[in-house]
């Protein structure tokens, strides 16, 4: 089983592109997160583990390409390797979706980012769905129900 | 507060500029030049203005300064100085291009950091030879990317699956996913993310009811269900192209 407090996108250049809270932080604490966890992931070599200790949780990370997708994951109910999994699912999700994900397609087209992401991990960071083909199907009728609504609005 | 801030950013000068700094050993300028800029940049003068980028999101202008070093560690000494503030305060990037013979060469770039306007832009070196092991080369590049600046290597690796892009690739990358000011920016209404739109677009809507109670009065008259929902289709079609 695999709960995840948060999920960071971090370039390499330590922007922060996408932030999802699945535990409840105060702003003081979701920045200080951001800053420690940009630092110490982009100075960990690319060899080392890709789970380190963080507070009183485990961090799980991967690097795909120039982006970091860091997870805040307890250390008593979560399953570290599982995590990877769902990061490499979401990673393969975004890939399909945008054709070859690059972290500009990430920059212009965030709120779809987010969306997969829903679709992935339900509210309080539990996988939700599996599936890449029911993701990518859902996400696909988002897209037709928003294009409907602004024709709507349009007609309106 | 809000207002102050608004106004502090706008007195700012633009960043509109890349600087592109070559090792003197670097006989490939123009080539490098060229498949980062894919346009008539050439190492031939120093100021290319108004060069044209653009990616499927959005194009924009920018400067290109080309110089060329022969010791970077002085060449830093004098960009870092008081001297060129004004350069510093208009840079959106800086790229050093050279061959990395030793560690301690690298490890120069480094001096960027006495350099306090430089914060806001991106700094990377385009190494176009390494001449130490790749397990040094990785710890570089980790020392260097904490402190912002980004090394990356002219030759084609191994990707992980997903595109990993390394050499002038990773370049033409950082500088795709670099802030522009938005007043450079034109964006590609095509492919960027619509919003629903703010104001009503002036469609033909007398037009268009007409031509839907024409459509309908027709379709009522017809017997055979698959003419009618052909004809619906048309019709479909033909209002599509207003809206």
């Amino acid at each position: 089983m695999v709960q995840i407090k948060y999920m960071l996108m971090v370039s390499r250049q330590g922007k922060v592109r996408l932030m999802r809270w699945f535990s409840a932080y105060s702003a003081k604490d979701k920045t200080k997160i951001c800053r420690d966890l940009t630092t110490s992931v982009l100075a960990r070599k690319a060899k080392m583990c890709n789970i380190v200790e963080y507070q009183d949780h485990k961090v799980v990370y991967k690097r795909y390409a120039s982006l970091y997708f860091i997870c805040g994951i307890s250390s008593e109910t979560s399953n570290e390797l599982l995590t990877l999994e769902i990061i490499h699912r979401y990673v393969e999700a975004m890939d399909a979706y945008f054709n070859n994900v690059c972290e500009l397609d990430i920059i212009f087209n965030f709120s779809k980012a987010y969306d997969i992401l829903n679709e992935v991990l339900i509210c309080d960071g539990s996988m939700t769905e599996t599936s890449k083909h029911t993701i990518l199907k859902t996400v696909a009728s988002m897209d037709a129900l928003e294009t409907s609504d602004n024709l709507d609005q349009v007609l309106s | 507060m809000q207002h102050d801030v608004a106004v502090q950013r706008a007195s700012l000068p633009l960043r509109n500029k890349i600087l592109v700094a070559f090792s003197h050993e670097v006989a490939n300028k123009d080539d490098i030049l060229s498949k980062v800029f894919s346009s008539n940049v050439s190492a031939g003068s120093q100021i290319y203005r108004d060069v044209k980028w653009s990616t499927k999101y959005y194009s924009v202008l920018f400067d290109v300064y080309i110089d060329i070093f022969d010791d970077l560690s002085e060449w830093l000494s004098e960009f870092c100085s008081s001297d060129y503030h004004e350069l510093q305060q208009v840079l959106a990037g800086f790229i050093v291009v050279m061959p990395c013979k030793e560690k301690d060469d690298v490890r120069k770039i480094l001096q960027l950091e006495q350099c306090k306007d430089f914060e806001g832009s991106f700094a990377a070196i385009l190494a176009t030879k390494v001449s130490f092991s790749n397990e040094m080369l990785c710890l570089l590049e980790e020392e260097l990317v904490v402190k912002g600046i980004e090394m990356t290597v002219d030759q084609e690796i191994a990707g992980s699956g997903f595109e990993k892009f390394c050499g002038v690739e990773r370049i033409r990358e950082m500088i795709d996913t670099y802030e522009w000011p938005v007043d450079m920016v034109q964006l590609n209404h095509n492919t960027v993310a619509k919003e629903p739109p703010l104001t009503v677009p002036e469609i033909p809507l007398e037009e268009v009811l007409s031509k839907l109670h024409e459509a309908r009065a027709k379709y009522l008259g017809m017997d055979s269900s698959a003419e009618g929902e052909k004809f619906a289709k048309d019709v479909a079609e033909e209002l599509g192209k207003y809206l």
